[in-house]
């Protein structure tokens, strides 16, 4: 039973989505608009927005989204789980550099860091692509790492014992024990080093050299260019939209 | 069987070894329990004698076979942790078929063999519940099924009833018992409880790194071989003086003892270990040839434990007589029944 009474649940829950929503309702109605005057309550309805941000090559560029988000995501899950595994279970004793260490992606600036890698990865002569995946990954290994140590730290260490005095290999205690106890924290890594990938700008935009465009490269520059607030909304609703969706079917599939 | 021969174990980064040169035999179908002051090393001889943690020598053998080799899940041993680690991910069941399924048995044959460790656990009806839906006595039952579906040639537990109460305790070794009774394992046990200790066959004792002890419960109480292994089991009262010719000499006056070493007719420097059910206390101050002042009064299921201050900083632990009333302060009598065990210092 919950501890708040059905009044404070209904009022945070009502606080939260305006919190979350109403950001998103102007871009939302402006992408499903033709023209909004100003002084005008509604828009005009219509949707060349989306018709146009159709053929400023959103597909593609949502594409590359979503594959740079599933690659960052399939390299830094692993590490941030083995990291975590580390950290959580204290493995090795205890480690009192280790959240220095990896929150130093997050804390330094990532135009500064993105600009002195820049040379230094252009000197080594290593492709952009790739360079812009291995700089994701760091920036999100730290988040899949903390999230992955939570879970380590919660589940007692001795259940992998436990599972190898019942006959299990090392690989199967881990593959039918450890892992199906940390799979939350492994979606939720998951889902968040997706994130890092599919929202970057800084680093896709100076690393990538322009060439590499992503779907917030697309928002970015319609928004700063172009003065047309359809297709920014479009553009904009279309980034959103699939987070929103993936959102809703994690709490779907936990149900 | 279970046999270890010359163990010896230290923590990373501890100067003296946890387990030292510690042998000891387990026969086929017996049990023996380990007892020993807390961080004396029995939990750490479970992990060294199951693989998981890998001593820097001696050996361990399984069935005559030797493993110290042979990685944790091929030694035919099973243990049972003081926590249940049920897995819950999974249903009852399939908890306890889960040796089954690491072991590439078909999977309706480990669930069958897991119903029928179900009931001898008298769980049958539990299978499809999770983990979380059951008690504490229910999760230690499951665990007790899951470890028995291994099918282990010995059985490990270290202390996994000592988190039940009093009431589901004596219900697991109940159950222990029946198992034992019908499967015969091979079982070492670690419990720093004696009443459960008692369920063993036999007794080890592990002190300083070692085996200081091991014989039947009996034994131990009748006759410990040394201070601390009288320590270890408790319920001693440790009377310094001298021995000489099966007499021991203190300030409790002289008394008639059995020692180890009978023959000897030498005087020397001895510890009379006396239990408490040995000393009766009375209020009669008349009665028992040693006078003392109670210190304090406790209990021992339905029996009263006085321990009595009897000079020269000497205190004896006794029953106190049946029909008798005693209190903290009062003046009071001992007397010591039968010939208590001593042994050098």
């Amino acid at each position: 039973m919950s501890r708040f009474s059905p009044l404070w649940r209904w009022g945070g829950g009502a606080l939260l989505l305006i919190w979350f929503v109403l950001p998103l309702l102007p871009i939302m109605l402006w992408s499903l608009a033709d023209r909004w005057p100003t002084g005008d309550l509604l828009p005009t309805w219509g949707l060349v927005g989306w018709r146009e941000a159709y053929g400023d090559h959103m597909v593609p560029a949502l594409l590359r989204s979503t594959v740079l988000g599933l690659i960052v995501a399939a390299i830094a899950v692993p590490i941030g789980a083995l990291a975590g595994r580390a950290l959580g279970w204290q493995i090795g004793g205890r480690h009192p550099w280790s959240a220095a260490l990896l929150l130093a992606p997050i804390a330094l600036p990532p135009f500064a860091l993105a600009m002195g890698l820049d040379v230094l990865l252009l000197r080594l002569h290593i492709p952009q692509p790739v360079a812009v995946v291995v700089l994701l990954t760091v920036f999100a290994v730290p988040y899949t790492t903390y999230i992955v140590r939570s879970a380590y730290a919660g589940l007692d260490s001795q259940i992998e014992d436990q599972a190898r005095m019942l006959g299990a290999s090392a690989t199967q205690a881990t593959r039918k024990v450890t892992l199906p106890a940390i799979a939350p924290a492994l979606w939720a890594a998951a889902a968040m080093a997706f994130l890092v990938g599919w929202s970057d700008y800084v680093i896709t935009l100076i690393i990538g050299g322009g060439r590499l465009v992503t779907a917030p490269i697309l928002v970015a520059a319609s928004a700063s260019g172009t003065g047309n607030e359809p297709l920014t909304s479009a553009l904009a609703v279309a980034v959103a939209l699939p987070l929103v969706a993936a959102l809703l079917i994690g709490r779907l599939v936990r149900r | 069987m279970m046999r270890v021969e010359g163990l010896r174990f230290t923590h990373p980064g501890a100067e003296k070894a946890t387990l030292d040169d510690v042998s000891l035999a387990v026969p086929e179908g017996s049990m023996t329990a380990i007892v020993g002051a807390s961080g004396s090393g029995k939990s750490t001889l479970l992990r060294v004698i199951s693989g998981l943690n890998r001593p820097e020598a001696g050996h361990v053998y399984v069935d005559e076979g030797r493993v110290d080799d042979l990685p944790p899940e091929r030694r035919g041993l099973t243990m049972m942790f003081q926590k249940p680690h049920l897995f819950d991910h999974l249903s009852v069941l399939d908890n306890v078929a889960f040796a089954g399924d690491v072991a590439g048995v078909n999977r309706s044959d480990a669930r069958a063999e897991a119903q029928r460790c179900l009931e001898m656990v008298r769980l049958p009806d539990m299978g499809r519940r999770r983990p979380r839906q059951l008690s504490g006595g229910q999760e230690q039952r499951v665990a007790l099924a899951r470890a028995l579906a291994a099918k282990p040639h010995v059985l490990l537990l270290d202390e996994p009833f000592s988190a039940l109460d009093t009431e589901l305790r004596h219900d697991m070794h109940a159950l222990l018992g029946q198992v034992r009774a019908e499967l015969k394992p091979t079982i070492v046990m670690v419990t720093h409880d004696m009443a459960e200790a008692g369920l063993a066959d036999d007794v080890a004792v592990l002190h300083d790194s070692k085996i200081a002890q091991h014989a039947p419960l009996a034994a131990l109480f009748a006759e410990p071989a040394s201070v601390q292994v009288a320590r270890v089991i408790g319920g001693f009262s440790e009377v310094v003086g001298t021995c000489t010719d099966a007499h021991h000499t203190s300030a409790l006056g002289a008394w008639p003892i059995r020692c180890a070493d009978d023959g000897n007719s030498a005087s020397r420097q001895s510890v009379m270990l006396v239990r408490r059910e040995q000393v009766q206390v009375s209020a009669d101050t008349a009665q028992g040839p040693i006078a003392g002042q109670v210190r304090s009064l406790t209990w021992a299921g339905s029996r009263q434990i006085a321990r009595v201050a009897v000079g020269d900083g000497l205190e004896v632990a006794g029953e106190v007589s049946l029909g008798n009333t005693v209190s903290v302060g009062q003046q009071v009598t001992a007397s010591i029944v039968g010939q208590p065990w001593c042994v050098d210092v």
